[in-house]
């Protein structure tokens, strides 16, 4: 699990691998994982983000959000 | 102004798709370096920040004007994809890839001697010239590239690439600005070192002074020593040698061969001594680096 | 890696050059066996990871087999150059007339490999360097034999003398590129009465950065990184090498073990030196040492934190590196903080400071600041960073 990165996969506005797929091959760190012809989050990985968006970049339907954890806390404040 | 890459160098990266390169690329564009293609075998037809990607370099448009390759490429294929840049007319590639194995490093030299090519590293961090451009990971984010480096006089050739960036910043908080850093890598065996580029900053009419950074161990300092006590000094050079107590440590052990090849050279009170020796300032520690440098310019 | 002798000389027999005959020996109760195979006069070659043993008094002989057994259970109760002896060599004893000094390396400052000739070999082979020759060659073609024929006609050998030197030559010559040595070197290669050329010692160091495209050293030669003691390495350093070769991403796991308190994490190379002497003259007490360098994955940094906490007496870890370009502080600092998470400590209390300004800094600062880890930037020198850290464990 990650502590620092939280990527999630909004499964409504996924298009699934039969359609697209693009953010598997695009992140560098591989946090996207195909499981059972789904795409799933590698949560392993979450914490090597390097933040570098090109999967949101990519993700034509926007169902993909990286989210800070050590900055959504402090805000929660 | 500087020397090897300026505002107009072309530049393309091997390997633009992985978390090196897509770091790479993101902050060089950040700088102003003009990125204009990259290459990843089977990846070709996307983009990277824009920068569009190819299966290898043939694909691309306009090959004539490539000037550098930056290889990013795990160590297994840097001699192939070094390889593919040479034959491709390029005839600056930076390897910043590191653990290299020794035999695709010779194999990659002794080929580029042969077409002419230049290479900097392997395990390198790039080169800057500041203001200009730069190759490869030298000074981070463009941010950070700007807080570290000033367009200036002292070119930089250093031995530890981390430290690169780290003398520059001792330099530019003085006023004290560089032509081209580079950072030459820190394998036993690399393309370019003080002896093959002093030539090149002795040319550059903006380059009045070459401070080095350097460490224990090889043949580099000596190779330097002798080459200005035969060539005379046409450039001020300041020198500062890391590990004056390496020296001491254990673990530093030379068998029958290297002894043969290199003579006993390689610790830093003898590279001290024989810079020294050769007119060769070398500063007591870091932080006399930039009054010993303005002194000199 | 460094090849034990029997290793190398495993590959230099299947390369066809000529070797004693001889065995390996564990325990003295396996001498009576090779017995049969390997007579009396006899030469019992202990078996470790570096050179001198000549010198060090280490070799024995054994004129008749009788005494074999009795020598080599005293030799393998013992200790040379630091080493507890656990493997011989036994093999024949060679009479010679000569002996030469052959190897193949890579010479740094000209960037090509070289080989080295010379026909006074031995022990104190460097100091008789007036009598050495060497050649260059490329390795864009396959080795000519002609240039092991020029480098040989210098030595004034002749017929079959001349042949056979050069034809071990062009085999030492294609084994250190096969294997990807870095040396490959024969001293003694003597020549018996009988006018015969045989590689009587041998030194094999195979690149570690090329280990991954030999898997045939394990499958024909049996011969294995995994156990293998190149140094005086701690188990403790050993872990780390482990975890540093998970990835080839960045360096996080070259450690160095001391007796002290401070756990360093380091920058590499000429950074590292800084830092370390530094905080020598302040007085500090460093527990070990490891340098990070290049871009190395959060676990890696993570696995190692924990690595380093691991050892006992370690009260602070102290993380100073120099102005980086591309370790990014962000991920350093996320995956330091989670080891120390995952050892069960709170980082602010276990981090002494956190000296790293440079790439992603903004990133790396907003991290910890969350978990309240005392941070500095370009602020500092590294070496007044290291004087805080050892300031701030002596308060303790």
């Amino acid at each position: 699990m990650g502590i620092f990165i939280k990527v999630e996969l909004d499964d409504r506005k996924c298009k699934g691998l039969k359609e697209c797929g693009k953010c598997v091959d695009t992140c560098p760190v591989r946090i996207f994982l195909i499981e059972k012809e789904k795409i799933n989050i590698n949560s392993e990985n979450e914490d090597e983000c390097t933040l570098c968006n090109l999967c949101l970049e990519i993700c034509p339907s926007e169902a993909i959000a990286v989210r800070k954890l050590y900055e959504l806390e402090e805000k929660g404040r | 102004m500087s020397i090897l890459a300026d505002e107009t160098t072309n530049i393309i990266v091997q390997g633009i798709t992985g978390r090196e390169g897509t770091i790479l690329v993101r902050d060089s564009l950040d700088y102003g370096a003009r990125i204009v293609g990259g290459t990843s075998p089977g990846k070709g037809g996307r983009d990277i920040y824009g920068v569009p990607v190819y299966d290898c370099i043939r694909q691309m448009n306009n090959r004539d004007g490539i000037d550098a390759s930056i290889v990013v490429v795990p160590p297994a294929f840097v001699k192939d994809a070094v390889f593919e840049a040479i034959d491709n007319k390029i005839e600056l590639i930076i390897i910043v890839t590191e653990r290299v194995p020794r035999r695709d490093t010779v194999e990659i030299l002794c080929l580029a001697k042969e077409r002419g090519a230049r290479i900097i590293g392997p395990n390198s961090l790039g080169l800057i010239s500041p203001g200009k451009t730069k190759l490869g990971m030298i000074g981070g984010p463009a941010e950070d590239v700007r807080k570290a480096y000033q367009r200036g006089y002292v070119g930089i050739i250093s031995r530890s690439g981390g430290m690169t960036t780290e003398i520059a910043f001792s330099l530019t908080i003085k006023g004290i600005g560089q032509s081209t850093c580079i950072s030459i890598g820190g394998d036993p065996i690399v393309g370019s070192t003080f002896i093959d580029l002093l030539p090149l900053y002795e040319k550059d009419p903006c380059t009045k002074a070459l401070l080095l950074f350097c460490e224990p161990g090889g043949t580099m300092e000596e190779d330097l020593a002798e080459y200005v006590a035969k060539n005379g000094l046409q450039l001020p050079i300041i020198a500062f040698v890391a590990g004056r107590f390496a020296d001491k440590m254990p673990g530093v052990r030379f068998g029958h061969a290297a002894s043969i090849v290199e003579g006993g050279k390689g610790r830093t009170q003898e590279k001290i001594r024989r810079f020294k020796r050769s007119g060769i300032l070398v500063a007591k520690d870091f932080s006399e680096i930039p009054s010993l440098v303005r002194r000199n310019i | 890696m460094r090849l034990y002798e029997y290793e190398a000389k495993k590959i230099l027999g299947s390369a066809g050059i000529p070797i004693p005959k001889g065995d390996l020996v564990f325990s003295a109760d396996q001498v009576k066996e090779i017995l049969d195979r390997v007579k009396a006069p006899l030469v019992l070659k202990p078996q470790i990871p570096v050179g001198g043993r000549m010198k060090a008094g280490g070799i024995q002989f054994v004129d008749n087999s009788g005494e074999a057994g009795e020598k080599a259970k005293y030799l393998l109760n013992s200790s040379l150059r630091g080493y507890k002896i656990d493997r011989l060599l036994m093999e024949e004893k060679l009479e010679f007339e000569e002996e030469f000094y052959l190897a193949v390396t890579y010479d740094r400052s000209k960037k090509s490999p070289l080989i080295i000739l010379s026909s006074q070999g031995g022990i104190n082979v460097e100091e008789s360097s007036d009598e050495v020759i060497t050649v260059r060659f490329s390795l864009l073609s396959p080795f000519s034999k002609y240039k092991a024929h020029e480098l040989v006609s210098i030595l004034k050998l002749k017929g079959p003398l001349f042949l056979s030197l050069s034809d071990i030559i062009c085999r030492l010559t294609k084994l250190f590129y096969d294997y990807d040595a870095t040396l490959a070197e024969i001293n003694p290669l003597v020549r018996t009465a009988k006018e015969a050329f045989i590689a009587l010692d041998v030194h094999i160091d195979i690149d570690d950065d090329a280990l991954y495209r030999h898997p045939e050293l394990k499958d024909k030669f049996g011969i294995e990184n995994g156990e293998r003691r190149t140094s005086k390495v701690t188990p403790f350093e050993k872990e780390a090498a482990r975890i540093d070769g998970q990835d080839y991403r960045g360096v996080a796991g070259r450690l160095v073990e001391f007796e002290g308190d401070l756990g360093l994490l380091i920058g590499g190379g000429g950074a590292s030196l800084t830092v370390f002497d530094a905080v020598a003259r302040y007085g500090g007490s460093p527990a070990d040492y490891c340098e990070i360098g290049g871009n190395p994955s959060v676990k890696k940094l993570k696995d190692l934190t924990k690595l380093i906490l691991s050892k006992p007496g370690v009260k602070k870890i102290a993380v100073i590196m120099n102005i980086t370009s591309n370790s990014r502080v962000d991920l350093i600092a996320r995956g330091i903080i989670k080891g120390v998470i995952e050892s069960g400590y709170i980082p602010h209390e276990k981090i002494a400071l956190f000296r790293v300004p440079g790439a992603w800094e903004k990133e790396g600062t907003k991290i910890l600041k969350k978990y309240g880890v005392k941070y500095y930037g370009r602020d500092i020198s590294i070496d007044q960073a290291a004087e805080k850290a050892v300031k701030i464990l002596q308060g303790n």
